[in-house]
């Protein structure tokens, strides 16, 4: 059985799921523009992606009410708009949960925007990744960054270690979540929107 | 292609390299050295993999894959001996670029991998559907993922090792060394990502032929 992963998993069309997802993406943007100001740019992409891609379904459909989840939104946002709450190894457990949340939010945008298609499990595969590259493209980045400008980094290849484990625990909690998401609506909605050859 | 390598060649060459790192661990053996006889076994069982595909399920990987799978091992298992010529140092602590090398090399194979894969199910069902710039992206995106994995499964593997009071099987030097491990499997995947779409279409439409067979 193959499904592409259904856009309607994603999109709401009601108003309080909408106020709600706009008050976040709001935030989101707020947040953007906070790192901006304040020179963290890893922050600052992060939550200028994540109003972007929360904005995407209600622009394109031209109706504000079209919006994601605001759970999806919340769990995108939650370690940016919390950034103090949570210090260390949970810290980066929760970024790498919301690296994977907005993992998700980008599958559903491009298969609004572009001719990709996922089937569900592929995309839970997909987010994991994603929170994996994230990760290693960050510490790359940064480490560049810090031996060209002379900023701060992480001192041990321990405390390296804990960061990809954090960021693993992270990822794997978010794909799970989406996993059992999409195993309750296959089983609410059985083999609609078929499509595939098999 | 020049004709130097023919498919001839490439698998001979491939055996050459198993009898070589059969070799390698024999010395790892002889020298008490449980780190080279693991490396140069591991790789051995792995150079064995498109035989053990053509064997068991008749599937057919072509001489010049066994050959890439084989080179990357062997270079990985040749880098861990320590060599005479070297005043018994190894090439991983001797040569600066070993290391950097032998990322690439098996980080492109992994990307190699992630591609067959993910262009045999883009063919197989109409739900999935890669695009060129997408699935470039998406090696990238696979390639560090796999990459963070690996030192990970390094680390814990030497904390175990540490915890048991075993030998060091794989060794992570510092902070800096992880992340230009990272780098160079990027560059790897990278590679794979622009030139090695040609090179793979076999093996996928051989993994699209297995879907549809079992499919339906």
């Amino acid at each position: 059985m193959s499904l592409s992963l259904p856009e309607e998993w994603f999109v709401r069309d009601e108003r309080t799921n909408a106020v709600l997802a706009w008050a976040l993406t709001a935030l989101l943007a707020l947040a953007a523009v906070a790192a901006v100001l304040t020179v963290r740019p890893v922050e600052a992409a992060l939550a200028g992606t994540g109003a972007v891609l929360a904005a995407a379904p209600a622009v394109l459909a031209r109706s504000w009410t079209r919006t994601m989840p605001w759970p999806v939104v919340l769990l995108a946002a939650l370690p940016l708009l919390l950034d103090a709450v949570f210090p260390g190894f949970l810290g980066v457990v929760v970024s790498g949960v919301s690296v994977a949340a907005l993992g998700m939010l980008l599958v559903v945008v491009l298969g609004m925007t572009t001719t990709v298609r996922m089937t569900p499990w592929f995309a839970v595969v997909f987010v994991v990744l994603v929170t994996l590259a994230f990760v290693g493209w960050w510490v790359l980045l940064s480490w560049l960054f810090a031996s060209l400008v002379g900023t701060g980094f992480l001192e041990t290849n321990e405390e390296l270690m804990y960061v990809f484990t954090a960021a693993l625990l992270g990822g794997v909690v978010g794909g799970g979540v989406f996993w059992l998401y999409f195993r309750r609506q296959l089983r609410r909605v059985p083999g609609s929107r078929e499509v595939g050859t098999a | 292609m020049t004709p130097l390598l023919t498919p001839r060649r490439q698998s001979v060459l491939v055996r050459v390299l198993q009898v070589l790192l059969v070799g390698i661990a024999a010395v790892g053996i002889w020298l008490g050295n449980p780190g080279v006889a693991v490396n140069a076994g591991i790789g051995l069982l792995a150079s064995f993999l498109p035989a053990l595909l053509q064997r068991n399920w008749g599937f057919t990987l072509s001489p010049g894959i066994a050959l890439w799978i084989t080179a990357a091992v062997f270079l990985h298992a040749l880098g861990t001996l320590p060599l005479p010529g070297l005043n018994l140092e190894t090439l991983y602590g001797t040569t600066w670029w070993w290391d950097h090398m032998t990322h690439a090399l098996s980080s492109s194979v992994v990307a190699g991998v992630a591609y067959a894969v993910a262009r045999a199910l883009d063919e197989y069902t109409n739900a999935i559907n890669m695009p060129p710039l997408f699935m470039f992206a998406y090696l990238l995106v696979f390639v560090m993922a796999f990459g963070v994995v690996w030192e990970l499964i390094e680390f814990y593997i030497s904390i175990v090792a540490d915890l048991l009071g075993g030998p060091t099987l794989l060794t992570q030097y510092s902070l800096d060394d992880t992340v230009l491990d990272l780098g160079y499997n990027t560059l790897g995947g990278l590679i794979v990502a622009l030139f090695g779409g040609a090179r793979l279409t076999g093996v996928s439409d051989e993994l699209l032929a297995r879907l549809e067979g079992r499919g339906t």
